[in-house]
């Protein structure tokens, strides 16, 4: 038994000594692998977004652009100033030269020897002022003479006062020219009569005779008016052709759209204190290609627009171009303006009716306002709206070492009443063009517009669930993008049959894209 | 197929050790005495108890050769064969570890039909439970891709528990043949990690890969080392932070504290049906233990969906708008999983065994037992299967042979051998000899020894294994 029990016991050493020695690499750790690598099968949930149309079509920093109705329907508005004067850039009031006065020797010789003068004020034609309160205005006297003997000459003007002390000037030197600014100064004009103006000279210690004089002229410079009171007159305003930049159609290359009531509204804004009449004779566009539309008359006349009876009071004009006044309006719109321009002109007190009673003060403004309002109600056939986004696909594949593929998922409720045709472009630095997300025009993601009712608004979603594979021999020719170009092709319900559709604020593309990477990558497990 | 303790011992009725898992047995000596503090034997060999298993994977699956370019790969290795390893897990695994030390163990035998005993033992088992899923997440870089469409169960666990208790048992013949005996044991937790509920699921929508995550998780602790003052979420760090005190307890604040009470019992019966055919039973540690010491309990519950960036506030460009929307998106998630805390104290329970088997005698040193072993944890019985081969050679060696079906595995052979010289019993036993020459492909591997102080056995030249026997 002691044999047996010895013979087992060696058969059961040598037996584990065997396997030991056969699978003593196991524990060879000198053999071990250094390299660190993370397998990667990744299902990820990228986006989430749901798109409405103001989304889509605006820029952030405008959300102005968009008007909804109590219904939530849409109309996207845009305008911009076409035109703003200020008082200053519209009446002028020019330097004035007093007619010179030439007085013999005799007439002055003597003291407080007082001769009186008159003027007749006017800065424009056909003007009849009644007053000018200043800011400032400067009197330049110029005194030449051959008298014997000269003494003191004060030259007032009991018209300008300020605080009802009247300006006077005394001028020292009796042989050249002396300046003076008045500050604050009202200047009255109409108490001996419209335009007139009085002033007196006053000669101390003159003394000469007939044959010789004194020859002085005045001159009005430099007037910077508060305010003017009285009949300023006609006059035409140069209105220089203006643009206002509408970026409805900033992302918009191709197709055709429709728009069932566009409008174009003016709005004026008037705070001079007499008549103006605005007329505009034509409209046109420049396209984002710098195309110019053909010009649409428009045929507008406003005479006169609203104007204030109270200084510091303003009044508003408004005047609507839609489908029943302007049958010019839908093709204008069509043309897909960048710019839009129109000739303009502008007169003041149009009629010439000199009993008006106008004022004008320093800060008078007029500003015609140019409204886009184009609700969506409409059709559409393959307008393209295109964005470019930066996608270094260098650095973000760079982390993954070796993909076996990418695939991508696409889960997409489509709330508005357009189908929405996608793809995208990869294009290097140059612009060149990598990869598409499809080869084929047929292939691309087509989404159904929402199904919609009568009157052209949605009802219910239509979902569309799209996957693109990118093997890896696909992703080898994105390694160079730079960037991504979406291109997404719109075209409304029925359109062949012109069937419009209404967008509402609530319709909404709802986008769900997920991402399937499967491949590896080096890792360093030692940061973690 | 699961166990832990050493199955194989089950039959070795002739060490004083049997009572452990069985505490109807009597070996026939008058009095045994083992353990740690008994002089030269006790330090020299150690009654003491090692397990280590995994249901799931075997060393050589976790740290694979590969011949062809003769190098040894880990998961973080490229090539690493991720298919193989999870072609050996189960749905959900277990990795477990054990050591049993006895401090003290001594048996006394009364006219004839009693046996008492008492026992002190230090004892530190861990468990740590995973998923199949988790695993398969992990391999893919954790995103489940594998889970489209699918719900990954992603559950976790850890049951680690020190304590030391203290054991009074006694068993009595009641008759020819029945004999019945129990142990009553007093428990003292020294530290405890216990995830009670572990659930964690994450599902993956096939059509969108929207994620939706469900957690129910709550982990009791109670430790003598550190103290969690304050926790909160890092956002520089993008990660938890828990901020506290090291206690720094001495040695004998942590072996000898009393804080943590806890009481458990052993039931054990051995039944002789005939002369050829002897029934066993037992259920060993019915009990629990109640954690006062610094007590935390964490606890996550909610639901998280996250079905994609919503690239608009990208678009603005403008920083606090895209900060805000971040920490927004950060702020749902720790919301919800950001534990809540509470400091009660409370129960764990042991890992209750169930053991029922039964013994055919050949002839007077040999027999055969089969016994099934059930071992109750996650509200699950898990089970595992020993047929085994026991022969008193001689009156001063046994040797035992067993087959067990036992952490997944079906290829385990157990050895146990007893040698008694003069007063001294040497013993050893495994459940799987294997494991110890093919520890790469093993996934068990346990082992018992130690030296018990024998005296008062009785002189008969018996060797048979009919009842109890001495040695």
């Amino acid at each position: 038994m002691r044999k047996k029990i010895t013979l087992l016991s060696l058969v059961i050493v040598l037996f584990g000594v065997t396997f030991i020695s056969c699978k003593k690499e196991y524990f060879d750790f000198d053999k071990m692998r250094e390299d660190q690598w993370q397998n990667v099968n990744m299902q990820v949930p990228l986006i989430n977004t749901s798109l409405v149309l103001r989304d889509i079509l605006q820029d952030y920093d405008k959300e102005e652009l968009f008007e909804i109705d109590d219904e939530g329907f849409l109309s996207l508005i845009y305008n911009n100033t076409a035109y703003s004067k200020h008082a200053e850039d519209i009446i002028i009031l020019d330097d004035v030269d007093f007619i010179p006065d030439n007085l013999s020797g005799n007439e002055i010789s003597g003291n407080n020897i007082t001769i009186n003068k008159n003027f007749n004020f006017s800065s424009f034609l056909g003007a009849q002022l009644d007053s000018i309160r200043y800011d400032s205005v400067t009197i330049e006297v110029t005194v030449s003479h051959n008298m014997t003997n000269t003494g003191a000459l004060t030259i007032q003007f009991p018209g300008l006062t300020k605080n009802g002390n009247m300006a006077q000037m005394l001028i020292s030197n009796t042989s050249g020219t002396t300046s003076q600014l008045f500050t604050g100064y009202e200047l009255d004009l109409a108490t001996n009569g419209p335009n007139n103006i009085d002033y007196k000279y006053i000669f101390n210690g003159w003394n000469g005779t007939a044959a010789q004089s004194v020859n002085i002229s005045i001159s009005i410079k430099n007037q910077n008016y508060k305010i003017i009171n009285g009949y300023i007159g006609h006059h035409n305003i140069d209105l220089p052709k203006d643009s206002v930049f509408i970026d409805i159609f900033k992302n918009q290359f191709d197709g055709q759209f429709y728009f069932e009531d566009p409008k174009i509204k003016l709005t004026m804004i008037n705070s001079f204190g007499l008549p103006i009449k605005l007329q505009l004779d034509t409209i046109y566009g420049k396209d984002y290609d710098d195309n110019y539309s053909p010009y649409y008359l428009m045929g507008f006349e406003k005479n006169p627009v609203n104007y204030p009876t109270i200084k510091g009071n303003y009044a508003t004009d408004e005047a609507l171009f839609d489908t029943t006044n302007a049958i010019w309006i839908r093709d204008f719109i069509t043309t897909k303006p960048k710019y839009v321009f129109f000739d303009a002109l502008g007169e003041i007190n149009p009629d010439n009716n000199i009993n008006s009673n106008n004022f004008v003060i320093d800060t008078s403004l007029f500003t015609l306002n140019l409204e886009f309002q184009l609700p969506l109600w409409g059709r559409a056939e393959y307008p393209t709206l295109r964005d470019t986004s930066k996608l270094d696909m260098e650095t973000e594949f760079s982390k993954i070492d070796d993909i076996t593929y990418v695939k991508f998922r696409f889960d997409i409720n489509n709330g508005m009443a357009t189908e929405v045709r996608v793809q995208a472009y990869f294009i290097d630095t140059l612009g060149v063009i990598q990869d598409s997300l499809f080869t084929n025009r047929e292939d691309w993601i087509v989404i159904d517009g929402g199904i919609t009712d009568a009157n052209g608004k949605v009802i219910q979603k239509t979902r569309k669930i799209s996957e693109i594979v990118y093997d890896r021999n696909r992703i080898n020719k994105l390694k160079n993008v730079s960037d991504v170009v979406y291109v997404a092709e719109i075209r409304t319900d029925d359109v062949e049959n012109g069937k419009l559709v209404k967008f509402y604020a609530d319709d909404a593309i709802d986008i769900k894209m997920g991402i399937h990477v499967k491949g590896g990558t080096n890792f360093d497990f030692s940061n973690y | 197929m699961f166990a832990q303790q050493s199955n194989t011992l089950f039959y070795m009725h002739r060490l004083p050790q049997a009572t452990l898992v069985n505490p109807a047995i009597q070996p026939d000596c008058k009095l045994t005495i083992s353990g740690l503090i008994v002089p030269v034997s006790g330090q020299l060999f150690p009654a003491m108890h090692t397990n280590m298993g995994s249901t799931g994977f075997a060393y050589k699956d976790m740290v694979q050769y590969n011949s062809v370019i003769d190098s040894l790969m880990i998961p973080t290795s490229k090539g690493f064969d991720y298919e193989h390893l999870l072609s050996k897990l189960k749905n959900v695994n277990f990795i477990t570890f054990e050591e049993h030390l006895d401090i003290i163990s001594v048996g006394y035998k009364w006219k004839n039909d009693w046996r008492f005993t008492f026992n002190i033992a230090s004892k530190t088992e861990l468990r740590l439970d995973f998923t199949k899923d988790l695993i398969t997440l992990i391999s893919e870089g954790g995103n489940g891709g594998s889970f489209s469409g699918e719900t990954a169960n992603l559950s976790m666990g850890i049951t680690a528990t020190q304590w030391h208790e203290i054991g009074l048992g006694a068993s009595k013949k009641l008759n020819d043949k029945l004999t019945i005996g129990a142990t009553a044991k007093l428990l003292f937790g020294q530290s405890n990690v216990w995830s009670k509920k572990t659930n964690l699921d994450w599902s993956t929508n096939a059509t969108d890969y929207t994620y939706n995550i469900n957690a129910d998780m709550e982990v009791y602790t109670s430790q003598a080392f550190y103290q969690v003052d304050k926790y909160y979420y890092d956002y520089n760090a993008d990660s938890m932070v828990f901020e506290g005190t090291n206690l720094n307890p001495s040695t004998k604040q942590v072996l000898f504290s009393f804080k943590n009470p806890g009481a458990a019992i052993n039931l054990g019966a051995e039944y002789k049906l005939n002369d050829k055919i002897n029934l066993y039973a037992s259920v060993i540690d019915l009990g629990f233990i109640k954690w006062n010491n610094n007590v935390n309990v964490f606890t996550v519950n909610g639901k998280y969906k996250f079905d994609g960036y919503d690239p608009q506030p990208y678009a603005t460009q403008n920083d606090s708008v895209i900060n805000a929307h971040n920490d927004a998106l950060v702020d749902e998630a720790i919301e919800i999983f950001l534990p809540e805390r509470q400091i009660d104290s409370y129960f764990s329970y042991l890992t209750p065994k169930l053991n029922i088997g039964g013994t055919y005698q050949f002839n007077e040193k040999i027999n055969a037992g089969i016994l099934y072993r059930g071992d109750i944890y996650h509200r699950k019985l898990h089970s595992s299967l020993t047929l085994s081969g026991n022969a008193n050679l001689t009156k001063w060696f046994s040797a035992y042979l067993s087959y067990s079906m036992m952490y997944n595995s079906y290829t385990n052979i157990g050895v146990g051998l007893v040698a008694k010289g003069s007063i001294f019993q040497f013993f050893v036993v495994t459940d799987n000899i294997f494991g110890f020459f093919m520890p790469q492909s093993t996934r068990v591997l346990n082992a018992r020894l130690g030296i018990n102080l024998m005296f008062g056995c009785k002189k008969s030249n018996s060797q048979t294994l009919v009842g109890n026997s001495e040695l």
